[in-house]
């Protein structure tokens, strides 16, 4: 038996996390399974018995957590950034606190579908959003805050909700300017470095999700046991925004969002550019998901790959300046030592590339596809891992209809 | 609400799951609507003589395409908007009293020798038309010096009659030359008919973004620093102008040098190939008896092609 918020697993090494259970019940097994990315994880299974216990370390006895354990607990309350390349805050503070030169960057970007997006929590909970920032100030000492905001109406109110000691910069929003590679480089005129570059931290980049997780373990002990879920889609009856405990299952989001409208064409995990299409609805909420989106079959209905005619659109509109066509190239020849040349590891994973592509080639995939092969081969010279998210799914084995 | 009895069919494919507007088909109907111009001036000046060798390149095309498809095995799709676009672009290319069996001919080898041999669309080292015009003018050497002058309805006060490179034609004198180079009647290849008309259409295909900057304007530059160090301009000033509206450079630079397959990828390396054909052009056009050297500095230009993709081939080192 074990209780909300129990600790249920703990880190094997730096780069992974603490897991607690989300809710009151009973671990039923523990094992591994396939993430809907393919990945191999670390997987427990619990049977909620729906009464939500807490567990006495996380219960709100109404005073102010001392700041000596602050640390200690932000770094144990498994949470992650968010994004095509999630890494855990803990990691990150790490490496932050250790920088000579600290910048902190909020991102308060819109990202939705329909206006909607996880910033609107800024305007929900802002108490526990600027304890989470006031927390990170005091334990990391940055000497620059800055925020990123809408260049519009929108972008203004947020700024009247983080601070005043803040410097608020207005960007226009065009995807991937909120991405933490492109944001960094604004901010620090570094060129872009792909997925490691974030957890570099130079400067680190938090959004509103992760404040708000900081602030709740700040203020009440809550280590992560929900992330909050852009649900949207125009295959949606009512997108929103909603709050789902670790491991329900994406069927019931979908729910509570009114349902499925019209003729479904794919629901996909995460971002439109870069997220995983599913089929099974009882995928799981976890630390890492941040939207659910349902397309219509109208808009993403598969297309006829053709044969590249060397356009040069993907070079043109790759943040990062690679060439996905010769990337391409190069991994239909397993050619690893161009692929190096090529500098695959600075890719940021946009997907930019084939959304642009006019051939409809799946460019994205086979950059994915060549920064693994990298990966594994430099694995084989070099042994160490990096350990994969822990999924808790919850609820009775199997059976999902209520 | 979502009703556990009924089918629910989902799409699982790769990202990106949604895509921009534009995909390859659409990118020749636009090159298409860019000609449209050139085109409806080429018919009213040439008449029934260019519809003709325009069926004839048709018939050609037509021909390569379906021995592809039983020798080579490759689909054949006779409405393939490259294939239109390849049509188009070698039946302006040919002059209008250029006999059809040649211009079949043209086509048969520019579409089977100068595309599907290579592996069909995207595959192809050389510009097919330009391949086809190269063919017949190496096979029948003068043919295409036949029939520069148009024979209807515009008249023959709108005739300039001179082949282009032999009269150095001043680029501007003053605001009315300018206006009335820009909207005279050209001899020679329909190609070369009406700047104004491919300037239209060319300024639509930048604007649209189907074709970027580096290319044109790298192949005016070419023109006028080929025309700077082989026309003698310390003599005759404006000589180094001369090349750059005349003849077939102009259409070529829109579209035929920005065909995206042999032209390479980078934006630095299209500029350096761009720069390549305009100094090839005036260099052919000086020194060979070729009516027009375009044709053959693009296809030394597609030689460049995959250095200038990619300066280290053996890759060791």
């Amino acid at each position: 038996m074990v209780l909300a918020g129990q600790q249920i697993a703990e880190p094997t090494g730096s780069l992974s996390l603490h897991v607690h259970a989300p809710t009151s019940g009973k671990i039923v097994e523990t094992g591994r399974a396939l993430t809907p990315w393919g990945r191999s994880c670390p997987r427990v299974i619990l049977e909620p018995d729906l009464a939500d216990r807490p567990h006495p370390d996380i219960v709100d006895m109404g005073s102010e957590v001392p700041e000596e354990q602050w640390w200690e607990l932000l770094t144990s309350a498994g949470i992650m950034l968010q994004g095509p390349t999630p890494w855990p805050l803990s990691a990150v503070l790490e490496r932050f606190r250790q920088r000579e030169k600290r910048v902190l960057v909020i991102q308060c970007l819109d990202q939705g579908i329909h206006g909607i997006s996880a910033a609107s929590c800024l305007t929900t909970w802002p108490e526990v959003i600027r304890s989470g920032l006031e927390a990170i100030r005091i334990l990391c000492q940055p000497q620059q805050v800055l925020a990123l905001v809408d260049a519009t109406r929108h972008g203004r109110n947020i700024t009247n909700q983080l601070g005043n000691d803040i410097e608020y910069l207005p960007i226009t929003d065009a995807y991937p300017a909120m991405l933490p590679s492109v944001t960094s480089r604004l901010v620090s005129g570094h060129p872009i470095r792909g997925d490691q570059g974030q957890l570099e931290a130079d400067p680190l980049v938090l959004d509103i999700t992760t404040l708000f997780h900081a602030g709740q373990r700040i203020r009440l002990r809550r280590p992560l046991l929900d992330s909050i879920v852009t649900v949207g889609g125009y295959g949606l009856a009512r997108p929103q925004v909603l709050r789902a405990r670790i491991g329900t299952p994406v069927r019931d989001l979908i729910d509570q969002a009114g349902g499925l409208v019209g003729i479904v064409g794919k629901i996909i995990l995460n971002d439109v550019l870069t997220g995983v299409a599913i089929v099974d609805l009882n995928a799981p909420v976890t630390a890492t998901l941040f939207s659910v989106i349902v397309l219509p079959r109208k808009i993403c209905r598969p297309r006829e790959i053709v044969p590249c005619i060397a356009c040069g659109e993907c070079v043109e509109a790759c943040p990062a300046h690679l060439e996905p066509v010769f990337i391409e190239q190069a991994l239909e020849r397993l050619d690893l030592a161009t692929l190096n040349r090529l500098r695959v590891k600075h890719c940021i994973s946009c997907g930019i590339c084939g959304w642009v592509c006019p051939s409809m080639r799946p460019l994205f995939e086979k950059v994915v596809v060549a920064k693994h092969r990298l990966q594994r081969d430099e694995a084989l010279h070099n042994p160490g891992h990096v350990d994969s998210t822990a999924i808790i799914q919850s609820g009775r084995e199997g059976d999902h209809h209520e | 609400m979502s009703d556990p009895g009924s089918r629910l069919e989902l799409i699982l494919s790769p990202p990106p799951h949604i895509h921009s507007p534009l995909n390859r088909d659409r990118m020749f109907h636009e090159v298409l609507l860019a000609l449209t111009p050139t085109l409806l001036i080429v018919t009213g000046a040439f008449g029934i003589g260019w519809l003709i060798r325009l069926v004839a390149v048709t018939v050609g095309a037509l021909l390569a395409g379906w021995l592809s498809d039983r020798i080579l095995r490759q689909d054949f799709n006779p409405l393939e908007p490259a294939q239109l676009v390849t049509v188009t672009l070698l039946s302006l290319s040919l002059p209008p009293l250029f006999p059809p069996i040649m211009a079949t001919l043209a086509a048969f080898l520019a579409v089977f020798f100068g595309r599907n041999v290579f592996g069909g669309i995207g595959r192809n080292t050389f510009n097919p038309a330009m391949f086809g015009w190269a063919a017949v003018a190496l096979l029948f050497p003068g043919m295409l010096n036949r029939g520069s002058l148009p024979v209807t309805p515009f008249g023959s006060d709108w005739l300039s009659g001179d082949l282009p490179m032999t009269a150095a034609t001043p680029l501007v004198h003053s605001a009315t030359s300018l206006l009335t180079r820009v909207t005279r009647l050209d001899g020679g290849t329909p190609a070369e008919l009406s700047l104004l008309a491919v300037l239209l259409g060319g300024g639509w295909l930048l604007y649209r973004g189907i074709v970027r900057w580096q290319i044109p304007f790298a192949v005016f530059t070419g023109a006028l620093l080929g025309g700077l160090v082989l026309r003698l301009p310390l003599i005759n000033p404006t000589a180094a102008f001369s090349d750059l509206f005349c003849g077939a450079l102009p259409f070529a630079a829109f579209f035929i040098a920005t065909d995206p397959v042999s032209s390479p990828v980078r934006p630095s390396a299209r500029l350096v190939y761009g720069l390549a054909i305009g100094v090839l052009t005036v260099l052919l056009r000086l020194h060979t008896s070729l009516p027009e050297g375009v044709a053959f500095a693009v296809l030394t230009a597609n030689l460049l092609t995959p250095l200038l993709d990619n300066p280290n081939p053996g890759g060791h080192r």
